[in-house]
């Protein structure tokens, strides 16, 4: 609840209100349950796949490989998985010994789990990307969303913020 | 279609070796060809130039002659053009007749590299050098013929850059060869993804990659060029990649625009030693070269092509088998990873 509400809250008289300091947009961005009417609102947590590789930016391009799999790209988050970058699946074939942080693309774009899925597909289109992550607002990772799992918008279907 | 660069299975890269028409006479070629095979390359990309980009490079034949003998002298070696503009200086039927026969020497490896091309080739008919938005819509009326006349269509077309009159190809492989795209942005790479079966690009920049996945190219193959320049020493790799290829330094209009060798030349003459050395690997320690590789594969390019700037491709070859390749896990038919098949 944003501080206003709280305040306007109990000024009417309730007594048992709590403010979440950080905002109400923070609240929704850590991933936290809402209500009201936009509640039902597709947002990009339901397409991340949160099961994406994740590596350290000290580990060897050997040590990802045993992790990699059949995925396109890995991501490089630190001891508190806070997300460092993106490094793809392509320096598997460089030498063994190389560090992740030699070949990682640093500062990826990153999206909070509260923006809409329309939202971000008409981002993502108009911008030319393939694939985001999904973050908290900590910079801890939620998962990764291909632009291909976003279901086609249909007519009249409105952004949804 | 066979495509001889699609991964088998997850994305991985591949090594290739450039061929670089410019530097090389034609019996050179065929023999670094066989050469990079021998030495465990599994592809092979050819330029296609009508000039080279100096005189001191001093060659370009043409490359379809080459390629036939190439096709004979080679056994696993897969091999495309990159890239060929089938647009003013070759028309893309005659293109497509080209690249069909090619593809029938090579079965199964060939690959058709197309891009807008660089007026220094193809302005030698005296036909106007459009500009590059209407070269990119030229490029795709282009691909369109030649896709048509791979699947053995009679074609008539009349379209905004071309015509074709009841054309057929008679000799065409048992599969259409793929056709690649050659982008320096976001534009020509969406362009790419949409009508080519890859991207090459000449710069490790990740945005284009993501353009041409985000474009619907995800899985295609991605391909890059890697300039290096191997030597007994940095110094002597640096003062050879000054010497022949200063054209590297330099970027945008002055390598698409200049319709001369010698335009191209004066350009150059603002380049120095350390601008060639940005672009151009320099040297004989491994890391200096597996690091250049690294940089193309971090931007997510799948298959690099080592372009050893100067004469001594025997040097460079050594060079690789003992120090550079040994270190890599690339797919290749003679080394680790099975056929790129």
């Amino acid at each position: 609840m944003s501080p206003r509400a709280a305040w306007r809250l109990r000024s009417l008289g309730f007594t048992k209100v709590y403010d979440y300091v950080p905002g109400k947009a923070d609240w929704m961005a850590a991933g936290l349950p809402t209500e009201g009417p936009k509640a039902s609102v597709p947002r990009i947590t339901q397409v991340a796949r949160s099961e994406v590789p994740r590596c350290r930016p000290d580990e060897t391009v050997g040590e990802l490989r045993d992790r990699i799999g059949d995925w396109e790209l890995g991501v490089v988050v630190n001891d508190g998985g806070v997300v460092l970058g993106t490094v793809r699946a392509e320096v598997l074939g460089l030498d063994d010994a190389r560090p992740v942080a030699d070949v990682m693309q640093e500062g990826p774009v990153t999206f909070r789990p509260n923006l809409g899925l329309s939202d971000l597909a008409a981002h993502l289109r108009k911008r030319g990307v393939p694939r985001v992550l999904v973050t908290r607002s900590d910079g801890t990772l939620i998962g990764l969303v291909l632009l291909e799992d976003i279901p086609q918008p249909s007519q009249g279907d409105s952004a949804d913020g | 279609m066979a495509d001889p660069l699609a991964a088998p299975g997850p994305a991985r890269l591949q090594l290739g070796y450039w061929l670089s028409s410019e530097e090389h006479p034609p019996a050179d070629l065929v023999r670094w060809a066989r050469r990079a095979e021998e030495a465990g390359f599994s592809s092979a990309a050819i330029s296609d130039h009508y000039h080279p980009w100096t005189a001191r490079q001093g060659q370009a034949p043409f490359v379809w002659t080459v390629l036939g003998t190439i096709a004979s002298a080679t056994q696993r070696l897969s091999i495309g053009t990159a890239v060929t503009a089938p647009m003013i200086r070759l028309h893309p039927a005659v293109v497509a007749h080209a690249a069909a026969t090619a593809a029938c020497l090579l079965p199964g490896r060939f690959f058709l590299g197309v891009g807008s091309g660089e007026r220094l080739n193809e302005h030698i008919l005296g036909t106007h050098w459009p500009e590059p938005r209407v070269r990119l819509e030229m490029l795709e009326e282009a691909v369109a013929i030649i896709r048509r006349l791979f699947d053995g269509e009679m074609v008539s077309h009349h379209g905004a850059h071309f015509t074709v009159e009841t054309a057929r190809l008679f000799t065409r492989p048992e599969s259409p060869p793929p056709i690649y795209l050659a982008a320096g942005g976001r534009r020509s790479a969406e362009v790419a993804a949409r009508i080519g079966d890859g991207l090459i690009g000449v710069a490790p920049n990740p945005r284009h990659v993501e353009a041409f996945e985000a474009a619907g190219g995800r899985g295609k193959p991605r391909l890059g060029q890697v300039h290096v320049c191997w030597a007994d020493t940095e110094a002597d790799a640096r003062r050879i990649a000054h010497e022949w290829w200063p054209n590297g330094a330099l970027s945008g209009p002055l390598l698409t625009e200049l319709p001369q060798p010698r335009d191209v030349e004066q350009a150059a003459r603002l380049v120095r030693l350390e601008d060639v050395a940005r672009v151009v690997a320099c040297g004989p320690d491994p890391e200096v070269h597996l690091a250049a590789i690294a940089r193309f594969a971090a931007a997510g390019f799948s298959v690099l092509y080592v372009h050893q700037v100067g004469p001594d491709q025997e040097g460079f070859f050594r060079f690789y088998e003992r120090d550079v390749l040994p270190a890599l896990t690339i797919a290749s038919p003679t080394s680790r990873g099975g056929a790129p098949t």
